[in-house]
């Protein structure tokens, strides 16, 4: 699980937080949550972090709100559900960022950089250096 | 000896970097029609900007975090995003100011049409961006912007009467000619011209990208306090030359030859030409700071990888950003709106929007988790509740006084 250095006072703490890969590469916000309510009835628990405008929609709310939503539920392969980064995924969190382990690459955190690098980029003229 | 230079150099590159578009537009602007009256309010902007640049500076130093990193995390998702897309709008509408302005100062070369090199000084500013690396950009054009103290230069050889023109800056009022909501528009649009949010955002991720650290804190103090002070004086000179020459002639600054023309007339063909390659190499590097700014707002919102250090293939995101905003500003001004009036629109707003950016960093900036002992102290917090003060009042009155006058006019 991961390693907390600090103390949360409120979960809205932890949202828009800086998100970094295990090399140190960035890799976008925390731009929402997500609680489970275990089966006994306990008290809910942080079990993942949500990015991705299928996630970051909602949070803006209204019709901006809608139309990113709806945007991203159209170019992600995944449709409307966000990258999810599940909490056994994260190394360390402090108040200032989240830092991932490596085996959370294929979860779809790098998918949006990797594209335009793909098909932006590379395409230009020294832009594959 | 070898940091005694680089020291000097991120001094002069700062006091280059101080004067664009904005400042040179304004001050001719605004010395042809008030003479020295408004030398208060470039004053007041370049107050202003210190002690916002030296804040900025601090917590990129101390903390790592460029602006739009902190405006995200303390103001949160939905007002974030308000002060990005004003960002980014403002900096479109510099960018095209400043593509104007690269025109015209070689439409003064070449007698051909600015509109015409529109395209090709696009090109040139995304090549530049796209290979050159960072601190070329930032130090071979701060450094021949400097040839801009021509302005000072060009001052002392001018038959002027120091009196009159001190008196009339240390005494401002009204010309009778003139109404006080057009006085107090220029007056906004001078403090717009020196505090330019797309520099504060430059100045701090600039820093983050050079690998700051506490002990870069002279270095960044030397050139806030010191460096942008100058830049404010070489403001106030070419106002000078504008109030001695072009008042009294009763000509309307509408070109940049017209800001020139002081020099022309004291020093001639060369003088001209130091004043051409000044205007040419501050619009340049002006246009390829506001252009990288956006990316770095952009990329620093969104929490994407940014920065000139890396290749591009490194910042996907922060490259696409800067290629767009290249594309949109050039299209701008290809749509033949006037570059004086873009920037007096791009500088006003501008100013309107200081507050935005500023009052997140002015928390951060009290925050020992980021600062540790760096935190302000009591006279910083001070000149930053003050500053935060005038900030608000400005941008209150700001659009009521641009449709009143009609920008100006």
């Amino acid at each position: 699980m991961a390693e907390w250095e600090w103390e949360a006072a409120t979960v809205d703490q932890l949202l828009d937080v800086q998100i970094y890969a295990a090399d140190g590469e960035p890799l976008g916000k925390v731009d929402d949550l997500e609680f489970t309510t275990p089966s006994d009835g306990g008290a809910p628990v942080l079990t993942a972090i949500l990015c991705g405008p299928s996630a970051f929609g909602p949070r803006l709310g209204g019709l901006v709100g809608l139309t990113v939503w709806a945007i991203g539920r159209r170019l992600s392969p995944t449709g409307s559900d966000p990258v999810r980064v599940p909490m056994t995924q994260v190394d360390r969190v402090n108040r200032r960022e989240i830092r991932l382990r490596e085996s959370a690459r294929p979860l779809g955190t790098h998918r949006f950089a990797d594209w335009t690098r793909e098909h932006i980029v590379c395409q230009i003229p020294g832009g594959s250096r | 000896m070898k940091r005694i230079f680089a020291v000097a150099l991120g001094l002069v590159t700062a006091i280059g970097g101080f004067v664009d578009i904005g400042n040179l537009v304004t001050s001719g602007v605004t010395g042809a029609r008030f003479s020295m009256s408004l030398t208060w309010a470039i004053v007041v902007g370049t107050i202003g900007m210190t002690v916002y640049a030296e804040m900025a500076g601090r917590v990129a130093a101390v903390a790592g975090r460029p602006v739009f990193h902190v405006v995200r995390e303390r103001l949160g998702v939905r007002f974030g995003l308000f002060n990005l897309l004003a960002c980014c709008l403002l900096n479109l509408l510099t960018l095209a100011a400043e593509i104007g302005g690269i025109g015209m100062a070689l439409e003064l070369v070449s007698d051909v049409s600015y509109l015409l090199w529109v395209p090709l000084i696009a090109l040139a500013l995304w090549g530049a961006l796209w290979r050159l690396p960072f601190k070329v950009i930032e130090n071979l054009f701060g450094v021949i912007g400097l040839s801009l103290l021509v302005f000072i230069v060009a001052l002392f050889w001018l038959p002027v009467d120091w009196g009159s023109l001190t008196s009339s800056a240390l005494h401002p009022s009204v010309p009778p000619t003139e109404a006080y909501t057009t006085y107090f528009f220029y007056a906004v649009s001078l403090i717009g011209a020196c505090l330019v949010p797309y520099q504060i955002i430059f100045f701090s991720s600039g820093g983050v990208e050079e690998g700051w650290t506490r002990s870069s804190m002279f270095q960044m103090r030397l050139n806030t306090i010191v460096g942008f002070p100058l830049g404010g004086v070489l403001s106030i000179a070419i106002m000078a030359t504008s109030a001695v020459v072009l008042q009294p002639l009763g000509t309307d600054v509408g070109h940049l030859s017209q800001v020139g023309l002081p020099v022309a007339l004291a020093l001639g063909k060369v003088g001209l030409a130091f004043a051409i390659v000044g205007f040419f190499a501050a619009t340049f590097a002006a246009g390829a700071e506001a252009t990288l700014s956006t990316g770095y707002a952009v990329s620093q919102y969104f929490g994407w990888a940014w920065g000139k250090w890396l290749r591009p293939s490194s910042a996907p995101q922060f490259h696409v950003i800067c290629l767009i905003t290249m594309i949109l500003g050039t299209m701008l001004v290809l749509t033949t709106i006037d570059p004086i009036t873009i920037t007096l629109v791009a500088v006003v707003l501008g100013a309107a929007a200081i507050p935005l950016t500023f009052l997140p960093v002015l928390v951060i900036a009290n925050d020992r988790d980021y600062l540790g002992d760096q935190v302000n102290g009591r006279f910083a917090n001070v000149m930053g509740v003050v500053f935060l003060a005038v900030t608000v009042v400005v941008s209150v009155v700001t659009l009521p006084l641009l449709f009143w006058t009609r920008g100006g006019a």
